[in-house]
């Protein structure tokens, strides 16, 4: 049975990461070093030790996600996981560092953290929101099927132009070359096409057959409804588009900012002892 | 006209299929609409796209409703057909075949451009991935984790290695290692402290003591190797204590397990006159009084410490009871004839210009005004050395008795008689007149010394009573500080009235020690446990840690230390 990765094993991992963070803001509360809270005490280190394995351990999702001989959990688990213990490390990561921020690598390592939990927070608001959008918004189709539909939609197009104007026909040539779904990741993401070639078409087609007669023709009327077909078909495709980009577009953020992560944290674990 | 039209399509697998058709009319019109003579269905031809016509046996096309078309690959609007020629029509292809004056026009027509497949092509035109947008993950990733590894660990670590690295910096705003700095430095580092090196000798090792020492050559060692074995501090470095990039103000340990690690059994483990100390508020003992002795034997003083619950007795040389000074009924005093003055602490105590302790009593300034020196109205003599108390009084004596006229009955004559100016005195005269002032002086010094003024304060014993007469006053010496390992200080404790700590009201002796013990310092000072209104006090807040009084940690330069000064280098110099 489907179940959600945040209530997994019955919140399993949310249990787990609450008693991370309560013995950590426990432990800090009671010991008070003679420098005042900072990464180089006992329990900064220890902190600081357990943050940096859990930000290995995170990454190392996106190793055991690809290898599915492994046994090691299951792929839900995992996740579920991944999403509680890596928001367990603002708090955990926070109290290593005992508040304190400056202009250097080691603040450096904290924001990138930072950034990439944040991304991920997107991420687990995407996976919930989106697919179920998704869902209704294709109403049972696929991608690859409203683009044959939007084929079929051309050619009927094009049958029923034939013996209309030629503005008309023109119209119909460049709504079935120009439109086009998605594009650039902006265009991606908005959903939107601001030069949308069979809105352009639509008016078009109208504005044509308004001057010749106010009253349409059977075949002006028809392609009247086939275009606004086809405009329903292109603007749900576009949607469709815009909630996979949503739901992909911060992994480009939280993948490669997990590795400028990994960099900053070396570096930061190496400097300490380097300058020890 | 009549036309033989030859319609061509050619077959994916080679060949050629010809589908013949013979049109007719005024002028053989080509276009989409179907009441063209000859219909071509692609909807990129316009629905009448092109006419040709028969002029007297010569053939001409022209295209139509503003359409192009292509004759022999030049765009055209019309022109003379001949055989051979290739016309395009959207996208057919009109080859003549025949267009001989006279003769039957024949051409063939081809499309050869397809429409093509519409799916194809706007599967090719969308784009409904992110993957195929030209970003990547994998390359982001390798470009931000090999930019900041580099930034940020190579460059440095290159740096602290290889001095050509180091160099580039130079002149540059920031260094290369700036961004490893983790706080701000304490304000007396800040000139040397972009250079991490300074104090960052070796990777992967905690700064040593050596580096300290390269400036605080003149700092104490916490104690002197004669009495202590300093290589028991032997984990103990100077950033033990002092926490380097904490602020401008340098951060140094006040826990109690600063000094409580040694100190709460230092009994156990060294032979020490001191007692085990751990926390001010419940395990430090009552304080001992550092106090002078007089040794009779020596006829000098000694400094012991007593413990203030053995009542310790100060020999001071002095007498002197504060109880008598302090008097709530008050005292007589000079500035007020009609009146008794109640005296305070600070007619005599006068604090020094630190605040930190209390200057010395001086006689002159601090006592004169009531113990006054006079020995006869308006003269007195000098508070100091015994010779020149008497020799003032001999010479005043003698002053009077050669001048004469002195109103005493038992005076010689001549000290009685007034004189004439130039009147000469004979030997005789002269020698009785010298006898009379020093018999004057000798009474009036024993009066001093022995009767009302000296030996009010001071313990005199006359050694010769003959002329010239010999006292001796026993010596003053009054401690500086009786806690000289604390470090008190009055000024902080100016809100403080002065007998709430010492208990002078009651003090009928000079050889009373009057500090304060433990118990009335606790009733403000706590330890370092947090107390309701009680101040938070720790080892350093009263005892200072680099009290070697003959050795400086700068007495090792030179010395192969590679070991840490305070603690373990000891070890080698044994």
């Amino acid at each position: 049975m489907h179940q959600s990765l945040l209530i997994y094993s019955k919140f399993r991992y949310f249990k787990f990461s609450v008693l991370l963070i309560v013995s950590a803001i426990i432990a800090y509360a009671i010991v008070d070093p003679v420098d005042g809270h900072n990464g180089g005490t006992w329990l900064g280190y220890t902190l600081g030790g357990v943050s940096a394995f859990l930000i290995l351990l995170l990454m190392w999702f996106g190793i055991r996600k690809r290898s599915y001989k492994s046994s090691v959990g299951k792929v839900e688990g995992w996740l579920s996981a991944h999403v509680y213990l890596g928001l367990s490390l603002i708090i955990l990561a926070t109290l290593h560092a005992g508040f304190e921020i400056s202009w250097n690598l080691h603040t450096l390592a904290y924001f990138l953290m930072l950034i990439v939990i944040l991304s991920g927070i997107f991420g687990v608001y995407a996976y919930l929101r989106y697919p179920h959008l998704m869902t209704e918004n294709r109403r049972g189709r696929t991608m690859g099927g409203m683009l044959t539909e939007m084929a079929e939609l051309d050619r009927e197009c094009r049958e029923t132009a034939s013996q209309l104007s030629d503005e008309i026909n023109r119209a119909i040539l460049d709504c079935i070359e120009n439109t086009r779904i998605g594009g650039s990741v902006w265009r991606q993401l908005a959903g939107k096409d601001p030069k949308c070639a069979t809105l352009d078409a639509y008016t078009r087609v109208k504005k044509y057959s308004d001057e010749l007669s106010l009253e349409h023709s059977d075949e002006e009327r028809r392609l009247l409804t086939l275009l606004s077909n086809k405009l329903e078909l292109v603007q749900r495709a576009r949607r469709d588009v815009q909630f996979k980009a949503m739901m992909d577009i911060w992994l480009y953020f939280h993948v490669p900012l997990s590795f400028a992560l990994l960099a900053a944290l070396i570096a930061h674990v190496v400097a300490v002892f380097f300058y020890w | 006209m009549q036309s033989k039209v030859s319609f061509l399509t050619r077959k994916s697998r080679g060949g050629v299929t010809r589908k013949e058709q013979l049109v007719s009319g005024e002028s053989i019109r080509l276009g989409r609409s179907t009441d063209n003579e000859v219909h071509l269905s692609d909807f990129r031809v316009s629905l009448s796209h092109a006419a040709i016509h028969d002029r007297n046996g010569r053939y001409y096309v022209e295209a139509e409703s503003g359409s192009d078309i292509r004759i022999n690959t030049k765009i055209a609007q019309s022109g003379r057909l001949a055989t051979g020629d290739r016309i395009g029509v959207g996208p057919y292809d009109v080859e003549i075949i025949c267009a001989e004056e006279g003769q039957q026009l024949e051409f063939t027509i081809e499309l050869v451009r397809e429409l093509g497949d519409d799916l194809a092509k706007l599967q090719s035109r969308s784009n409904t991935s992110l993957t195929t947008t030209g970003l990547s993950k994998r390359r982001w990733s390798w470009l931000l984790f090999i930019v900041v590894t580099g930034l940020f660990l190579a460059l440095p670590i290159s740096a602290f290695y290889n001095k050509e690295v180091r160099d580039l910096f130079i002149d540059a705003p920031v260094t290369a290692d700036i961004a490893w700095k983790s706080g701000e430095f304490a304000a007396a580092h800040r000139f040397f402290a972009d250079d991490c090196q300074a104090c960052h000798q070796k990777a992967f090792e905690t700064v040593r003591d050596k580096a300290c020492v390269t400036c605080h050559t003149n700092t104490h060692p916490h104690a002197d190797p004669k009495f202590f074995e300093l290589a028991k501090l032997n984990e103990t470095r100077c950033a033990t204590c002092h926490k380097e990039h904490n602020g401008r103000n340098a951060l140094i340990r006040r826990d109690e397990a600063l000094c409580g690690d040694c100190h709460t059994n230092l009994t156990d483990t060294v032979p020490t006159e001191l007692e085990n100390a751990r926390d001010f508020g419940n395990k430090h003992a009552n304080f001992n009084a550092t106090i002078y002795q007089f040794d009779k034997n020596t006829k000098a003083f000694v400094t012991k410490r007593v413990a203030l619950t053995d009542n310790p007795e100060e020999i001071s040389g002095l007498t002197f009871p504060h109880d008598k000074h302090m008097n709530p009924d008050g005292l007589k005093a000079p500035d007020l004839p009609w009146d008794k003055k109640q005296m305070r602490c600070n007619d005599c105590h006068t604090p020094e210009p630190s605040g930190v302790g209390m200057q010395p009593i001086n006689m002159e300034r601090d006592c004169i005004a009531c113990h006054s020196l006079a020995f006869e109205e308006g003269r007195t003599v000098p508070h100091g050395k015994l010779e020149l108390v008497l020799s003032s009084l001999t010479d005043y004596y003698g002053n009077k008795a050669l001048a004469g006229g002195v109103p005493d009955p038992n005076a010689p004559r001549i000290v009685r008689n007034r004189r004439r100016p130039g009147q000469k005195m004979t030997k005789q005269e002269r020698k009785a007149a010298y006898q009379w002032a020093q018999e004057q002086a000798l009474t009036i010094a024993e009066d001093l010394f022995e009767g009302r003024v000296c030996s009010q304060c001071h313990t005199v014993t006359q050694l010769r009573t003959d002329y010239p007469p010999k006292w001796e006053i026993a010596p003053v010496n009054i401690i500086d500080s009786w806690l000289p390992k604390a470090s008190f200080t009055h000024k902080k404790h100016e809100t403080m009235v002065c007998t709430d700590c010492h208990d002078a009201k009651k003090s009928e002796d000079s050889t009373d020690v009057l500090i304060p013990d433990i118990d009335n310092c606790r009733q403000c000072h706590g330890g370092t446990e947090k107390i309701a209104n009680k101040l938070e006090s720790t080892c350093v807040d009263c005892h200072g840690f680099h009290i070697a009084e003959d050795f400086l940690l700068g007495d090792r330069k030179g010395m192969d230390i590679d070991m840490d000064i305070s603690g373990t280098a000891a070890r080698m110099e044994k």
